[in-house]
């Protein structure tokens, strides 16, 4: 059947029809031998039946069942259209036809030939109906021949006949065909021309639905390669009145087709003798659909305005122009209200009753009240009442902005009104806009304050993006920079968990403002010319903020480094040593750091490369041993000094200290004598196992950027593994080993699979399993065990795999709860309380096996699922390090709240939180057990849950539920 | 009759008292039924004698429409239909139909209880008013007779405002009450399709105004408040009970929501919590936002605005206050302006419009102290704020609708003359149209283009398309149809020729025209006819043109050549009556052929 399909999803495609690979071909046939006969039989069936009816639920099985022999064919095709001809009922003639199209997407038709028949049946033919299933059917056949450009130009002159028909449909059908169908680009341009105008003539019909099609058609050629010509523009700007909505979104599309593609053509304007070019009046065209009746029109013109950069900057301007008045005199907008107070240096009272009074008397005449070419498109788009319409026309203000610098001042005001929409998705995309313009535009002191307005607001998206967009804005003076710092501040101070995006907002801003920075800074660090000030708590997060602030400033500024005082200077060296990705370096007169450790070349790849070469040329196995030793050491420390190379180093240190601790394992004397095992050493073992198995899971799973080798390398190493624990549980336990026999044996074959797919090798140990495996006839885990132990014991460690330095290892850092807050979260026993929770994550292969893991004081551990919608991509402007530079979609932010709860406790107590990988699911079979429902009561042991971080204390206290009040 | 005559009773270059009496193909309809507010006495509503001197009207109107529920547009109503007699269909929508007796209602306690008026009407009568209301729903055509269609379309302005297309025969007018072009936290904009009537009658409240966009009035009205009640201040809104309340209640309801505030935010309570349950109810009537949303929840379900309790004025801290009535004249907004006026911290936003002689108006105007009928003198320290919040369309939005709707005509109403007068002129020069404002009592007659309604047998329909359709569209082709006019009792046909000469029992006549030529060409007659054959077709291009048997054939018209003696040939040209043009044509054709 799949075979079938592909298949079938090739012929759709392409027309190279492949012929399958033989042993799939054969396993086809079978099939086809006994559908095929039933739609063969089907058709049969048709012969005997009396009504019509019956017939079209023969023909409804057949397209049902749709399964033919080649050779079947011709004939059934033959059959059919000899029913056509008897056939009265045009539903069932229709059908037929639409059953021709079918087949003709069957491999092995002949889509000629049924072209050919189609045609001679269409011709008797009155049915308005049939007509247009004729066609269609022509169209899906013609599409089956892309090449054949003589059967179009047949097809085409088909449609062309019948477009002289009454019907609408009939006419659209056509339309269709000559749009997809007509051959385009070479000899055939001229007569290619001749039909688009013959097209163009069908915009004059009658019937709005043969309108849009003709000009849909037009559009269709002009996407398949034939130029429209600019001589139509005029006709089809009348189509922008029509009345039907569908002609009007055709139309205009075609105009702005029009504009783009002719955009320097001069037009005389309608009423003047004034030329201007096409893509402006195109422009103006676009503009005037934006107060379009219909809300589809109004978006696609809303959209449109976006991609026309082209437009001159004299229309450009003019969208966002709206001239005010009240009761006939001249009022100002509150942008200009705004605009003029800047200017004559006096602060807005806006505490006078009518300060947006009415000034001068306008003349009647002046005033246009009809918006006429671009004027105040939009002030219109934006204040539509469709959502839509604001997403797309913000959307548009934005990337036209990013052209026009002067445009983009100009949008400021409108983009900065936004952030008042009523829907969030509208707001934040108004703060995303912003953002992008941001390094064209000087903000104002008054937009600035209705910008950090926005700051209060509860939504987190919102105001991380307001940080995003201050980092990246250019203030005007010292004011605004002040205003802003308060106003973060002030953030702050009602939402703490902004820390870490305020901290870099203002790093930002003191990296771009040092000039507006030098005259705030001895009232942000409260110095005071005579006195000493206190000296302000260091682990304050505002003061941090204005550390941060004050110190990226000084990096540009030097003279700023005379201001600081000792206890600053002293921050300073204690930030830059615990946040040295907010605070930079500064050259400090006298410190000891006057120089920063600079970025060296530093060869630890090659030193990797060295040591591992150095670990396989070993003479012997106990230097080997040694050495392997000595390795694991020295990664581990390499992974936490060179950021570059720390997942290869992981990756090898983790392999390298498995392949000891198996080693280790196997060396052990107990394994000759079962009743030694499974004493109390044998518990030793039975752990280390446990711990092997775990680190084989986290090879697998916790790295992203394996090469298929290393990937091997874990499974063939997993294997061994298993192999150790089926032995182990075979030997020294009673308990059933029968799950875990079939599951290793599993694993056999998935790991023959994967090494043979990808053509690799396998190690010495592995051959031998595979060999031994395939001999075994009986698969009970006693043989199985008797036969692996002697593999395992004869077996010497595999060499780790050459050092792949794109292996990143998955890490999550716990942000919140910080596990510093002192006060216990008090909750009624039994029910729940939120703890908030913020994470980032770096490197997760797969967000759906994360969970958070809940440790209480008992020992009762919880993994609780996150919702998928709390998971949130990290992007790259609020990214801690930006050495990875690629944001793949595995860094992920999880914000969520996790649910705790527990029964009475006498005093309050700490629990872990902490972000694990549960496997069980993935894993399944694995270590034995089945896969479990729920993720409440994992213990410790189980080598499925993966810590990816270290827990976090939270102290809770669960009080007894208050009676009789 | 080709013209419609309007009179309008109230709202003729006037606001308020709306009554609009339009008669069109006989028939005649009231557009509102309203009130005068200024008014106490009989001036308050229509004059209804107008009509008819006395005696029930129910003969003279044969339906009223409500646009919306203010009273100026449904506070004559009951008055009409129970004291003056009118027992006729009145139409409104679903929401007007729920809204308006509570605020009849409280306008009648007001009259009675309060002014102790008599001679007014009662609850009761209210409620039989209600009992004769047909709700309508938006685009709903409904048949008030056989002649008579009336279709609602959304206006905004509040809960379920409605234009009217009324249309009578071949003649239609859009009736468009008050209405909205620019959407608003809780409703949508006005919207109409290119129904092209005879006559557009639209308000035209704000005739010489263009508004600044309604987010910066917004936004410097939330910014406002949040200023104040951050520094501790408490702030009074005085409000009408219905339409910009709410608009304003979900404007801060969000504001608190989306900025996390727990400053209280009080709402006096009164007819507004019934109406409230209207609202929520009539969610369809609303914008975007809450209908997408209500299935969460419901957005007039406040979470932060509580019932108010007398008791709270004298609390303690910021707080919010929502309190009836709008202009400060009376009741318990007054009671509490009075209270917080002393102190600076506090703020009055005065929400809307302020009569002259009003608290409210004495306040916008910057009075410092103001004295109370007992004497009573308050120090107004309080910060006084003005934000215009009403929704009525612009002279940009008008523009817009009669641009949407394409009317032959316009008619102005719901303003004052002079602002009128201004958009009548704009109207006339923007878009050629003629545009009236009569004022109240005055009738104005606007004339319709007479359209004659025909029925045509769809043979001879069908065949023309087919004729049509066989040629590639041109708009300046015309398209002829070839029938006969058969007037029967009441209706007009137009018939095949045949079927018409059948039904009539005639046999059908052809009459031919023929008109012989003389014409001095050497040769035989056939190499003339062939000459003539080459002439013919090269002027008529696109005719048919054939030779048979001698003779040349264009359609009915036939030409052949004879010739009688050596040099001299008698050309005849006969042709049907049907083709006379193209007869007579190709005869003057040939005579003029040698010139």
């Amino acid at each position: 059947m799949a075979a079938l399909l592909k298949k079938r999803a090739l012929a759709e495609y392409s027309q190279v029809i492949q012929e399958p690979p033989k042993p799939l071909k054969k396993l086809r046939l079978v099939k086809k031998l006994i559908s095929g006969s039933s739609a063969a039989a089907y058709v049969g069936l048709l012969e005997k039946s009396k009504t019509s009816n019956d017939a079209l639920q023969v023909l409804l099985r057949i397209s049902d069942s749709l399964k033919f022999q080649e050779e079947d064919l011709a004939d059934v095709i033959k059959k059919l259209a000899e029913h056509f001809q008897q056939e009265n009922e045009s539903a069932v003639r229709a059908k037929i036809l639409s059953l021709f199209g079918d087949i003709g997407s069957e491999s092995g038709a002949d889509v000629p030939g049924i072209i050919e028949e189609t045609v001679e049946l269409l011709k008797k033919e009155d049915s308005h109906k049939v007509i247009a299933q004729g066609l269609s059917a022509l169209l899906r056949l013609g599409k089956l021949l892309p090449d054949n450009t003589t059967i179009h130009h047949k097809l085409v002159l088909v449609a062309k006949e019948y477009l002289s028909d009454t019907s609408h449909y009939v006419k659209c059908k056509c339309f269709e065909l000559i749009g997809e169908l007509l051959p385009v680009g070479g000899a055939s341009d001229s007569n290619a021309h001749a039909v688009m105008k013959q097209v163009g003539d069908y915009r004059h019909s009658e019937e709005p639905r043969v309108r849009s099609a003709a000009l849909r058609t037009m559009l269709t050629l002009h996407e398949r390669g034939l130029k429209l010509d600019s001589s139509v523009y005029a006709e089809i700007c009348l189509a922008l009145k029509d009345d039907y909505e569908i002609v009007r979104q055709v139309a205009l599309k075609l105009v702005w087709i029009l504009g783009q593609t002719y955009p320097e053509n001069m037009i005389t304007v309608s009423d003047s003798d004034e030329e201007i070019r096409l893509v402006d009046d195109a422009f103006g065209k676009v503009c005037l659909m934006i107060n379009d009746l219909s809300m589809r029109v109004r978006t696609l013109a809303a959209q449109f305005l976006g991609t026309m950069t082209l437009v001159s900057p004299k229309f450009l301007q003019q969208t966002l122009d709206k001239k005010l008045m009240s009761n006939m005199r001249k009022k100002c907008s509150a942008h200009e209200r705004a605009w003029e107070n800047v200017t004559s240096g006096e602060w807005s009272s806006g505490k006078k009753w009518a300060d947006d009074a009415p000034r001068e008397v306008v003349e009647a005449d002046s005033v246009s009240l009809m918006s006429s070419g671009s004027c105040g498109a939009f002030v219109h788009g934006l204040e539509d009442e469709y959502q839509e319409v604001r997403n797309a026309s913000v959307d548009s203000l934005c990337s036209l902005a990013m052209h026009d610098p002067q445009f983009a001042q100009m949008s400021l005001d409108f983009l900065v009104d936004m952030f008042n929409d009523e829907i969030e998705d509208v707001r934040l995309k108004a703060i995303d806009s912003l953002t992008k313009i941001s390094k064209y535009t000087v903000l104002r002191e008054d937009q600035l304050e209705t910008i950090l307005g926005a700051l209060k607001d509860f939504s987190i998206d919102v105001r991380e993006g307001l940080h995003r967009m201050l980092s990246a804005c250019r203030l005007s003076s010292k004011g605004c920079l002040q205003m802003c710092v308060e106003s973060l501040l002030d953030n702050l101070k009602k939402y703490p968990m902004d820390r870490r995006s305020t901290w870099r907002c203002l790093q930002k801003i003191g990296q771009a403002h040092p000039e507006l920075t030098l005259p705030l800074v001895p009232e942000l660090l409260a110095i005071h010319p005579f006195f000493d000030t206190p000296e302000p708590d260091v682990e304050d997060p505002a003061y941090i903020c204005i550390l941060i602030l004050v110190f990226n400033a000084a990096q540009h500024c030097p003279t700023m480094l005379q201001l600081f005082e000792e206890h600053t200077l002293k921050h300073y060296s204690y930030l830059r040593d615990t946040m040295p990705n907010l605070v930079p370096a500064l050259r400090l007169n006298g410190s000891r750091r006057t120089a920063d450790l600079v970025s060296v070349e530093t060869g630890t790849a090659q030193f990797l490369d060295s040591m591992l070469a150095r670990v396989e040329a070993a003479p012997n196995p106990r230097i080997r041993e040694e050495l392997l030793e000595a390795a694991q050491r020295d990664l581990t420390r390499l992974a936490t000094i060179d950021s570059a190379v720390a997942g290869a180093a992981q990756f090898c240190a983790l392999y390298i200290g498995s392949q000891l601790l198996m080693g280790k394992l196997l060396s052990n004397r107990l394994w000759a004598n079962p009743s030694t095992l499974a004493t109390q050493q044998g518990n030793i073992i039975r752990n280390s196992i446990t711990l092997l198995l775990q680190h084989c899971l986290k090879l697998q799973h916790l790295f992203v950027g394996l090469r298929e080798e290393d990937l091997a390398a874990v499974k063939q190493f997993k294997l061994k593994a298993l192999a150790l624990q089926l032995v182990y549980i075979v030997r020294a336990s009673n308990s059933s080993a029968l799950a875990l026999c079939e599951h290793f044996l599993e694993q056999v074959e998935d790991t023959q699979r994967h090494l043979s797919d990808q053509g690799l090798q396998p190690e010495p140990f592995t051959a031998s399993v595979f060999k031994e495996m395939s001999q075994l006839d009986d698969t009970k885990p006693g043989p199985v065990a008797r036969c692996l132990l002697p593999l395992l014991q004869v077996s010497s460690p595999a060499p780790p795999p050459r050092p792949n330095i794109a292996v990143r290892m998955s890490t999550a850092v716990i942000m919140e709860p910080t596990g510093e807050v002192d006060a216990a979260l008090k909750f009624t026993a039994g029910l729940v309380v939120g703890v908030p929770l913020d994470a980032e994550l770096c490197n997760v292969r797969n967000a759906a096996t994360l969970r958070v893991k809940v440790k209480y004081p008992d020992q009762q551990t919880q993994l609780i699922v996150p919702k998928r919608s709390d998971f949130r991509p990290i992007t790259i402007s609020n990214k801690e390090d930006s050495v990875t530079g690629d944001t793949s979609d595995t860094d992920l932010r999880l914000l969520t709240t996790v649910l705790v709860s527990h029964q009475v406790w006498t005093e309050a107590c700490t629990i872990d939180i902490s972000l694990a990988l549960d496997l069980t699911d993935v894993e399944s079979g694995f270590a034995g057990r089945k896969p479990s429902g729920s993720g409440v009561g994992k213990t410790d042991g189980d080598p499925c849950v993966i810590d990816l971080c270290k827990p976090v204390k939270v102290y809770v206290s669960p009080k007894p539920v208050k009676r009789g009040i | 009759m080709p013209d419609i005559k309007i009179t309008p009773l109230g709202a003729g270059q006037d606001v308020g008292r709306s009554c609009i009496l339009l008669s069109m193909g006989g028939k005649n309809i009231m557009l509102d039924c309203g009130m005068h507010m200024g008014f106490n006495d009989e001036r308050r509503f229509p004059d209804f004698t107008y009509i008819a001197p006395e005696g029930p009207l129910t003969s003279y109107v044969d339906c009223v429409i409500i646009s919306h529920f203010h009273l100026d547009h449904c506070g004559a109503l009951p008055y009409f239909t129970e004291m003056v007699g009118y027992k006729g269909p009145i139409y409104m929508t679903h929401p007007t139909k729920a809204i308006a007796p509570i605020l009849l209602e409280d306008m009648r306690k007001v009259a009675v209880e309060r002014k102790g008026e008599s001679n007014f009407f009662s609850s009761q009568n209210i409620k039989d008013c209600m009992k004769k209301v047909v709700a309508v729903t938006l685009h709903q055509s409904v048949m008030v007779d056989s002649q008579l269609e009336i279709k609602a379309y959304y206006a905004g302005h509040v809960l379920g405002a409605a234009m009217f297309w009324i249309r009578v025969g071949s003649q239609s007018v859009v009736y468009t009450g008050d209405y909205n072009m620019t959407p608003d936290r809780h409703l949508g904009a006005a919207w109409i399709d290119k129904c092209r009537p005879d006559l557009l009658i639209s308000e035209s409240t704000y005739a010489t105004t263009i508004r600044d966009s309604k987010r910066c009035r917004e936004r410097d009205f939330l910014k406002k408040i949040h200023e104040c009640i951050d520094r501790g201040g408490k702030v009074l809104i005085p409000v009408f009970a219905l339409g910009r309340a709410q608009e304003l209640c979900i404007l801060l309801e969000t504001y608190w929501e989306r900025m996390n505030l727990k400053v209280p935010v009080y709402f006096a309570v009164g007819l507004t919590e019934k109406a409230n349950n209207y609202y929520k109810m009539f969610i369809t009537w609303t914008n975007q936002k809450i209908r997408k949303t209500f299935v969460q929840r419901n957005m007039f379900d406040f979470k932060h605005i509580k019932p108010f309790d007398k008791a709270y004025i004298d609390n303690p801290g910021a707080m919010v206050v929502f309190a009836t009535p709008g202009m400060l004249h009376a009741g318990l907004s007054l009671q509490i302006f009075k209270k917080w006026a002393p102190n600076e911290n506090n703020m009055v936003i005065m929400p809307g419009f302020c009569v002259v002689g009003t608290v409210g108006h004495k306040v916008l105007n910057g009075a410092k102290k103001i004295e109370f009928e007992n004497r009573q003198i308050v120090e107004v320290k309080m910060s006084v704020q003005y934000m215009s919040f009403s929704a009525h369309a612009d002279a940009k939005g008008i523009m817009q609708l009669i641009q949407y709707c394409e009317p032959k005509n316009v008619m102005l109403v719901h303003g004052e003359a002079a602002k009128m007068e201004f958009l009548k002129e704009k109207i006339k020069k923007e878009f050629g149209l003629e545009c009236y404002m009569p004022a109240n009592g005055e009738t104005c007659i606007v004339n319709t283009s007479i359209t004659i309604p025909l029925d045509v047998s769809l043979k001879l329909l069908k065949a023309e398309s087919q004729k049509h359709s066989a040629l590639p569209p041109d708009p300046k082709r015309p398209r002829v149809l070839h029938g006969v006019l058969v007037m029967k009792e009441n209706s007009m046909v137009l018939m095949d020729v045949d079927d018409a000469c059948k039904e009539a029992g005639i046999n059908r006549h052809l009459v031919r025209f023929t008109s012989t030529l003389r014409m001095e060409d050497p040769g035989p007659a056939s190499k003339t006819t062939e000459k003539l054959l080459q002439l013919i077709k090269a002027r008529l291009k696109d005719w048919h043109v054939q030779l048979t048997e001698g003779s040349i054939s264009v359609e009915s018209v036939l030409v052949k050549v004879e010739s009688t003696e050596e040099e001299q040939k008698s050309v005849y040209v006969s042709w049907d009556n049907q083709d006379e043009e193209l007869g007579s044509y190709i005869l003057g054709l040939l005579k003029t052929m040698g010139h």
